[in-house]
């Protein structure tokens, strides 16, 4: 436990503060980045950068139930205390309201120090020598390079940050844990017509956890050639088999939806979407929220209705740093999955439409468009089905989840989502993505 | 280019000075020592931020917050282009020494003496009371401004008014080991109001959004109350009343100031020199070609005074100068900082920018628009028998290897036989960099910045930014409803 947090709460309650909260963060980070030399055969530029940073917030209400907010990004807080105090006291002062609406303090009388097994700590963060992570980036970068020449490697970064967190309120709560994180980011630029410009993400806590051949993998999948795709019959309906990559874009889309609470009820939906701030080493997870809530599952969508929310006491309250106030913010998105395998979401010798990358694209109609799928029959490869594209209302996207999956795949997709495979069923019609707009002059 | 002497920085008055706190001697033997090999480049970026923001909602403020930072980076460049780079928290001797050592991935050592000032985060409690002060009088401006000139009272309808409002001020530092010591005060504050009112159960929603003053007092005058109310309740009686948008490809007219987002986004980027060195973009490719009209000349100007992205040099210490991208419609020049520049065997431009100590330098734009041309803008319009005029754009996509990009229009109005005859809903934008230069048909004599709220995101860094640009007529674009 931090000193700077005892000593500050000690030093708002005397001052006069009526409630008071000090959120303490330490880190230390490291990226390593390569870039292929700009001629063919030269050396790889590579880029090492080391940071540490350190930085205290305080949280203050009045005697008039006025909340002041204030932090500074300097080590030593504690040296630091009266100017912060201060700067707290200028915030309240503009706080007429009474603070309805701010984020709460958090729990009472509570310890929590790291204890569970979560695995968010890695002792070997930061441990490789830089010259150690740049041969595996390297080595990566070479087995990206070998995709058919159709796409070259843009750049390719390891990042490693080690956190350690620190709170105390007047209400007694305190608590801390050290956190580390991994995050490798993959990007690709087409080499020839028709690729696409990609980047692929994955983040752990521990580097052992990163799946950097996944991520090459399906950066590639993402990045190479179109190959168009007959549409097929629109009176056929043909079920989709999302893979979990493209089942995690389509929950990636689909998440304010989920978090908005305002799900409607669609029968025959198998989908269970939660927020999981507990799972053993995936990069959302902490044993206590952003005020002191210990952290939890919280159920957000099951059989197509909406059953739970994020809450300000549920553990939800996320503090990306010590600049910001607490907000509610998923932890960690995930489908949970069934007892289906992916081979099992095929049930049958009807044609089906393995989906591997897919962007599903929000509005008043929803659509679905399949950058990269195979038409299967009874499991068998018939042909490629990109380009092709479903258009309809999000409740049908929903409804028509049929199966799901039983191995949950991890993937970063802008934030850390986690999905199984999905079968969709009812779409249609499928249709070829048109090449070129509206020929229609104004 | 030769290097210039910069070895006499401007001296800041001691409170808003870092050298006053630092010995410009150690400073600089530190620079020096980040790079001990021929060939080696090293700088030192020292900076303190001070933050402050107020927030409301109707009636209501919300939270004000108040924090700074201070921090120091030291960065090696390597003759074949390799780049080490380390940061910490913190801005006193002790932790600079340490910065050489640091890069050598020997740890920080021993911390050293304590700072030589109080490490504080001076607080104006009058920063925060203009703020709050500003934004409660624009939207008691609004209020009255909606309910005035209207047959049913807007104030009945459910209005909802939420803005927000942030001053910081900045203190950079910049040593380099080529014996160069520059330092610089930079101040900014902007603002950003929404205005929605539900009116017969169709709900409308406007943004203003403006800045790069240099402090409360500045935004004020540049941005007086009763002109934001003016600009929002116009907005959205335009808004209420607008047509759907046509389909299809279209003549375009961008109003002065309203359009400059898009040669940031479609030509800027494609020009900066990380980007462009690596080949992921089209313009760069035609370096010295003919790209559009003989009237376009595209420029990015730090030093223009006032405005997000001015400042004397850039954060490797360089000085900042008016660089020309695209010259009489012909691609004339990038946008290069040291690690670019040397990959190019050229000079930097004064074109690196970081976030804050923590980040990288990368090439970036700071002030960047069409300079103006000739043309009349009320010839331009007259000269439109169909097309749409575009008043305020909004997000967009660019690909900069491809060129081809997407834009929201959040205003418009439909052209037909040469006049404006009416507001069109939002709508979007599309087409291709590159195509449209090629499609520019007039530019006007009446250049406008816009707002000044503008941030560009780049590398998960973000930097204040503003563009311009005078009337432009294009032909061939596509817009389609939003």
């Amino acid at each position: 436990m931090s000193g700077v947090t005892e000593d500050l709460l000690q030093a708002a309650l005397a001052a006069g503060a009526l409630e008071a909260e000090v959120f303490w963060k330490r880190g230390r980070g490291r990226r390593v980045a390569l870039e292929p030399g700009l001629q063919p055969g030269s050396a790889p530029v590579l880029t090492v950068s080391t940071t540490e940073e350190e930085g205290t917030a305080i949280r203050v209400v009045d005697r008039q139930g006025r909340h002041g907010f204030a932090w500074i990004g300097l080590p030593g807080g504690e040296s630091a205390g009266a100017s912060l105090l201060e700067a707290a006291w200028a915030s309240a002062r503009h706080d007429p309201e009474g603070g309805a609406a701010r984020p709460p303090l958090g729990p009472g009388p509570r310890t929590i120090v790291e204890g569970k097994d979560l695995r968010i700590d890695d002792p070997e963060c930061m441990a490789l020598p830089p010259e150690r992570i740049a041969a595996l980036l390297l080595e990566a970068a070479a087995e990206a390079g070998e995709g058919g020449g159709a796409v070259a490697v843009d750049h390719l970064a390891l990042s490693e940050v080690e956190t350690t967190i620190s709170l105390a309120n007047s209400r007694g709560f305190r608590g801390s844990y050290t956190k580390s994180l991994v995050f490798l980011s993959l990007a690709l630029v087409p080499a020839e017509p028709g690729a696409a410009a990609v980047v692929e993400e994955r983040s752990a806590c521990r580097l052992a956890d990163l799946d950097l051949r996944g991520c090459i993998r399906d950066a590639l999948l993402r990045a190479g050639p179109s190959r168009p795709g007959q549409a097929p019959d629109a009176s056929e309906a043909v079920p989709l088999l999302l893979t979990p990559r493209a089942a995690a874009s389509f929950l990636a889309a689909i998440a304010p939806w989920a978090l908005s609470g305002e799900a409607g009820i669609w029968k025959g939906s198998s989908l269970l979407i939660v927020d999981d701030a507990t799972l053993a080493g995936r990069p959302g997870t902490t044993p206590f929220d952003g005020v002191g809530y210990e952290t939890r599952r919280t159920i957000l969508v099951q059989d197509g209705a909406s059953v739970g929310r994020l809450s300000a006491e549920g553990g939800n309250l996320v503090r990306p740093s010590y600049r910001d106030l607490p907000r509610l913010e998923p932890a960690g998105l995930l489908i949970l999955p069934a007892g289906g395998l992916h081979g099992g979401l095929i049930s049958d010798e009807s044609l089906a439409l393995s989906v591997h990358v897919v962007e599903v694209v929000p509005g008043p109609t929803w659509s679905l468009r399949i950058r990269r799928g195979e038409f299967l029959r009874g499991g068998v490869a018939m042909g490629p089905a990109d380009g092709l594209l479903w258009e309809g209302p999000l409740a049908s996207l929903l409804r028509g989840v049929s199966v799901v999956g039983g191995e949950v795949g991890f993937y970063h997709c802008g934030v850390p989502v986690g999905a199984p495979g999905l079968r969709i069923d009812g779409l249609r019609p499928l249709r070829a993505e048109s090449p070129g707009r509206s020929a229609q002059r104004v | 280019m030769p290097i210039q002497d910069r070895s006499d920085p401007v001296r800041l008055p001691p409170g808003h000075s870092l050298l006053a706190r630092l010995d410009p001697v150690l400073m600089r033997q530190t620079a020096a020592a980040l790079a001990s090999r021929p060939g080696e480049y090293g700088d030192l970026f020292v900076e303190e931020v001070r933050h402050g923001e107020v927030s409301r909602r109707r009636g209501r403020s919300g939270p004000a917050v108040v924090g700074g930072w201070a921090g120091v980076a030291a960065r090696r460049i390597e003759p074949r282009g390799g780049v080490r780079h380390s940061s910490a928290a913190g801005v006193d001797e002790a932790t600079i020494g340490a910065l050489p050592r640091r890069l050598r991935g020997e740890g920080a050592g021993r911390r050293g003496a304590p700072a030589p000032e109080p490490r504080s985060i001076p607080c104006d409690p009058h920063l925060l009371d203009s703020l709050a002060g500003y934004l409660e009088e624009v939207e008691a401006e609004t209020l009255r401004a909606l309910g005035e000139g209207s047959a049913s009272s807007h104030l009945d309808a459910g209005v909802f008014f939420s803005a927000r409002a942030q001053a910081r001020s900045q203190m950079v530092a910049v040593a380099t080991s080529e014996g160069d010591l520059a330092e610089e005060m930079r101040d900014w504050s902007a603002f950003s109001v929404t205005l929605a009112v539900e009116h017969r159960g169709d709900p409308a929603l406007e943004v203003a959004q403006a800045g790069g003053a240099r402090g409360p007092d500045r935004l004020r005058a540049l941005h007086a109350p009763s002109d934001i109310a003016r600009r929002l309740v116009e907005a959205w009686r335009e808004t209420s009343s607008a047509a759907s948008p046509p389909s299809g490809e279209t003549a375009v007219i961008l109003a002065p100031g309203a359009g400059g987002i898009l040669f940031h986004e479609a030509c800027g980027h494609a020009l900066e020199g990380d980007r462009a060195l690596r080949d992921r973009s089209a313009l760069a490719s035609l370096v010295g070609e003919v790209v559009g009209p003989r009237d376009l000349t595209l420029v990015d100007d730090p030093t223009l005074d006032g405005l997000p992205g001015s400042r004397r040099f850039d954060d490797e210490g360089w000085p900042t100068a008016r660089i020309v991208l695209i010259e009489a419609g012909r691609v004339a020049g990038l946008l290069l900082d040291r690690a670019t520049a040397l990959r190019a065997g050229t000079a930097p431009t004064g074109s690196a920018r970081r976030e804050s100590y923590r980040d990288l330098p990368l090439p970036r734009m700071t002030n960047t628009f069409v300079t103006e041309a000739t043309r009349d803008p009320a010839e331009i319009v007259a000269s439109v028998a169909k097309g749409i005029y575009v008043e305020e754009l909004g997000a967009g996509r660019v690909d900069t290897a491809t060129a081809d990009f997407t834009f929201r229009v959040r205003r418009a109005s439909l052209v037909a036989g040469g006049r404006r005859v009416a507001p069109l809903r939002p709508c979007i934008v599309s087409g291709n960099g590159l195509r449209a230069l090629a499609g520019i048909r007039m530019i006007g004599a009446d250049l406008r910045f816009d707002a000044g709220a503008g941030e560009c995101g780049k590398e998960g860094q973000r930097a204040r930014t503003s563009v311009g640009q005078p009337t432009i007529l294009i032909d061939g674009l596509w817009v389609r409803p939003a």
